[in-house]
């Protein structure tokens, strides 16, 4: 917990010294130095039940001023309350409680705002006065006080429509449907693991699977072994089948197919080779895999592959180059 | 270990690793174009000089000829060229990793790693591209466990005629040359970026039930939910979370000030083509990505929806002390208001707080003309040394990225890697590797648009009078070529693709794996070869 004491102890600075540090020091703050306060800080408020809104708003005011501590107040707190509203907007956007359309109407607001605002020192001012509805139209000008949070607004500060058409509804499903289907993985051993090595594509072909007793056909490719102990590596293996036997019209000239194998699955002992195996026979198998075996026995002659490497802290490698061959002569055994 | 690793595994095939679609990922088209360029230069060499190739490509070269004489002094200048490029400076590291495959392990035993066979009291990056014995491919030199020495080399198709041997015997000037076209993409230093708020960067599962040592699939969703602060949590049933203090605790761990990743080295690689509205202002004479005008018709796809949420929803900024390309990339080659060695103005520089202050999805970044700019003048400054080639190879990627639609209009997303990976994929097919037929037309066509390309400089040179090369206006130039071909056939831009690679790469993919789509990406990828093919003869004549 060593580290929790140095964050208390920096919270402890920035609330003695406060993020303004940057602008009355006699030796000017670096933006780093400035912004791990402006961090602690927030994270103070926080701390202290202030709202995870709050916070953050506090939080990108200093930080505006971190990066141009010459910035006037009132320039520092649009910069500010822009971005903290870029990040509530996007959050809001990315959960299902705001709608595509209504997020993208939202950013084309802030945008055109921001770039009136900037120029208007004056206006810059008077904002910092009041802004209750937090529209970025000033109280003292605001014809609609009230108006709901993160609405787009005209230059009176009352809400815009915002315009929708079928595109919008279609695209917002089809986002909805990608972000409820995707996952990712979390192991957390991989926290502070070092970056994954590059694999590479060596052979495929038939051959024995000893550690299942099964045959079939087995990739070899190049082992990652640079994680740490409980870190488990994952290969994702891409194929592109190409030369499709003449015999058989019904298959498409390529096909593209992804399989990926835990490391746990390597059919070797083999410190610099990993062989993964897809047996034939009426074993059932992942979606991928069957395609996969389908295209291996009906049968393509050659393939493109390629492979990287995951790890449960969800970082991947680079992919290898592509390879183009075909089986092995010698077979491959695994 | 692993409990359920084989579960995940399987399930691993919908998995979400990154819905940023930022980084290129064809970094090894860009190295087999550049090495295609300069076996389309050698065979012009040793067409001019009468050495030997295939019946086939010299038959087709001599009809080149009769039907355009001028390409007589093309096929000269390439014989100039040539040994010039041999001369260079490989640059290469040396990398110690280990040979592993049976007919690596023949060449230098089992387990060695390569042999270069290194005259004595020199090393690798001294030696001239022509003592390079080996092909190495993108992945050498960066951390690989075996050694990344591509053993099933050979030149493309009918191009193998003008550069025959044994793998230890053949000319790799182009193959290393290639290596350093790729490069960029691995430059991350270019873009350093800083987050505000650390909470989407650190894995939000502070205090989890997870065991340690077990892989689990949890739903991205939770992942983002979770990102701001621990409230959104509510939406991981599955997983616990931490108070504010012990989250503080985690976030200490990492460098919040200096995030580096490949991912978002591609930023400053495209150059939009689409007309420049004046609001807001750029920075230089053609734009680069400002993600609100993305696309094709300056509309974002949802692609970049996500990627602006999670940039904003981080607070990720442009960390300028630390980034390279904001220095590198706006260029600023004369006194004030004077122009360049090709004769376009200084960029605007921006200060320090211009490029941090808005978070990166409202960033006006830098044009990949520019970055073609940088190299061009790095290469000349370092003549001689051993970063002259690496240098070159800055340009040479430009003029890649020039050739895919996606950069020509500042998109990530509109189908931008589905598109990548399958030129990738089907490269061999779609320069006719596989049939001399098909290999000796590719070759006659790239020829063809070369020359094109080579008059455009000499026109350009005897205008402007002066020796250079017009590094920008050539990237340029492809990439409006590239925009107007794109333009005609606007099912290039497939919006969906790109989501629907998040889930699933393979179908998104093969949405691009059709006759159609070959027949664009042949022609866009031909054309940036031939570019490439004239800036390498150009880049030869350039006083010291």
């Amino acid at each position: 917990m060593k580290p929790l004491v140095f964050v208390m102890g920096l919270m402890l600075c920035a609330v003695a010294l406060g993020p303004t540090l940057a602008q009355t020091s006699s030796e000017p703050l670096s933006v780093d130095e400035c912004l791990k306060t402006a961090r602690s800080s927030a994270t103070d408020l926080f701390t202290k039940h202030a709202s995870p809104e709050a916070a953050r708003l506090q939080l990108e005011i200093d930080a505006a001023t971190c990066f141009d501590p010459s910035l006037s107040p009132g320039a520092a707190h649009l910069i500010g309350t822009v971005n903290a509203d870029r990040a509530r907007f996007a959050r809001d956007f990315v959960v299902g409680s705001r709608s595509l359309a209504a997020y993208r109407a939202v950013r084309e607001d802030r945008r055109r705002k921001l770039a009136r605002l900037l120029a208007d020192p004056n206006a810059q001012e008077t904002l910092l006065k009041g802004d209750s509805d937090g529209d970025l139209v000033a109280d003292d000008s605001d014809q609609c006080p009230n108006t709901a949070s993160g609405a787009p607004t005209d230059e009176r500060g009352c809400p815009d429509s915002i315009s929708l058409d079928t595109k919008d509804h279609r695209d917002e499903r089809e986002l909805r449907r990608v972000l409820t289907r995707s996952q990712t993985l979390y192991n957390p051993s991989c926290e502070r693991a070092p970056r994954l090595a590059i694999s590479s594509p060596l052979e495929w072909g038939r051959g024995r699977q000893t550690k299942s007793h099964t045959q079939g056909f087995n990739l070899a490719v190049a082992k990652v072994d640079n994680q740490p102990p409980g870190c488990e590596v994952f290969y994702e293996i891409q194929f592109r089948f190409i030369e499709p036997n003449p015999g058989n019209p019904a298959l498409p000239p390529t096909k593209i197919v992804t399989i990926a194998f835990s490391q746990s699955e390597d059919l070797l002992a083999d410190p610099k080779r990993a062989i993964f195996g897809i047996p034939v026979g009426e074993m059932p198998l992942s979606p991928a895999r069957s395609v996969a075996r389908e295209a291996f026995l009906r049968q393509y002659f050659r393939a493109s592959w390629r492979v990287r490497v995951v790890n449960g802290a969800n970082k991947t490698s680079p992919w290898s180059s592509f390879i183009t061959q075909g089986p092995a002569s010698g077979g491959v055994d695994g | 270990m692993c409990i359920g690793g084989r579960l995940i595994a399987l399930t691993l095939g919908v998995l979400l690793v990154a819905p940023l679609t930022v980084r290129a990922h064809n970094e090894s088209v860009h190295q087999r174009m550049t090495d295609y360029a300069y076996h389309v230069l050698l065979a012009s060499a040793r067409f001019s000089q009468g050495g030997e190739m295939s019946g086939r490509l010299r038959s087709v070269l001599d009809r080149l000829k009769q039907s355009n004489p001028s390409l007589t002094t093309f096929f000269a200048d390439a014989a100039v060229a040539i040994p010039k490029l041999r001369a260079l400076k490989s640059g290469l590291p040396l990398d110690p990793a280990p040979c592993i495959t049976p007919a690596l392990g023949a060449l230098f035993g089992l387990g060695s790693p390569p042999n270069w066979k290194l005259p004595s009291g020199t090393n690798l990056a001294e030696v001239s591209m022509s003592r390079v014995r080996l092909p190495v491919n993108i992945h050498y030199g960066y951390g690989a466990p075996i050694c990344m020495i591509d053993e099933r080399y050979v030149p493309s198709g009918a191009l193998e005629s003008v550069n025959p041997g044994s793998l230890t015997e053949r000319d790799y000037t182009g193959v290393t040359l290639g290596y350093w076209a790729a490069a960029p993409d691995k430059e991350t230093k270019d873009w350093v970026l800083r987050s505000t708020t650390l909470e989407t960067l650190q894995n939000p599962f502070v205090v989890s039930r997870i065991a340690v040592d077990t892989t689990v699939a949890v739903s991205t969703l939770c992942v983002l939910a979770c990102g701001l602060f621990p409230p959104a949590c509510v939406a991981c049933p599955a997983v616990g979370i931490g108070v504010a203090g012990q989250v503080v605790d985690e976030f200490t761990s990492i460098d919040a000030d200096s995030l580096e990743s490949e991912d978002y080295v591609g930023l400053g690689h495209f150059i939009d083509m689409k007309p420049t509205p004046a609001d807001p202002p750029p920075f230089d004479s053609k734009p680069a990505k400002l993600i609100m005008r993305a696309g094709p018709k300056g509309v974002p796809d949802l692609t970049e929806d996500l990627v602006t949420a999670l940039f904003d929803l981080g607070g990720i900024h442009v960390n300028h002390a630390k980034a390279l390309a904001p220095t590198n990339y706006q260029i600023t080659l004369g006194a004030s208001g004077a122009m360049g060695t090709d004769f376009h103005p200084n960029s605007i520089n921006r200060t320090s707080s211009q490029w941090e202050l808005p978070t990166v999805p409202h960033l006006q970044l830098t044009a990949v003309d520019n970055l073609a700019m940088f190299g061009y003048e790095a290469a000349k400054m370092n003549r001689g040394s051993t970063i002259e080639a690496k240098r070159l190879g800055w340009p040479l990627h430009a003029l890649g990225d020039a050739s895919v639609p996606m950069h020509t209009v500042g998109a990530s997303g509109y189908g931008h890697r589905p598109y990548e990976d399958s030129v990738d994929m089907a490269y061999d097919a779609l320069v006719g590797s596989g049939s001399m037929g098909a290999s000796v037309a590719t070759v006659r066509d790239v020829i063809q648009r070369a020359f094109k390309w080579r008059k455009f400089i000499q026109d350009w040179r005897r205008s402007h009078q002066t020796a250079e090369v017009p590094v920008r206006d050539l990237v340029t130039a492809v990439a409006k070529y590239t925009r107007q071909k794109s333009d005609a056939q606007p099912s290039v831009f497939q919006p969906i693709r790109s989501l629907q690679y998040i889930v699933d790469e393979d179908a998104a993919t093969a949405g691009y794996d059709t006759p159609a789509m070959a027949a664009i990406q042949r022609d866009l990828l031909l054309e940036g070869i031939a570019a490439e093919v004239a800036f390498l003869m150009a880049v030869t004549e350039v006083a010291p």
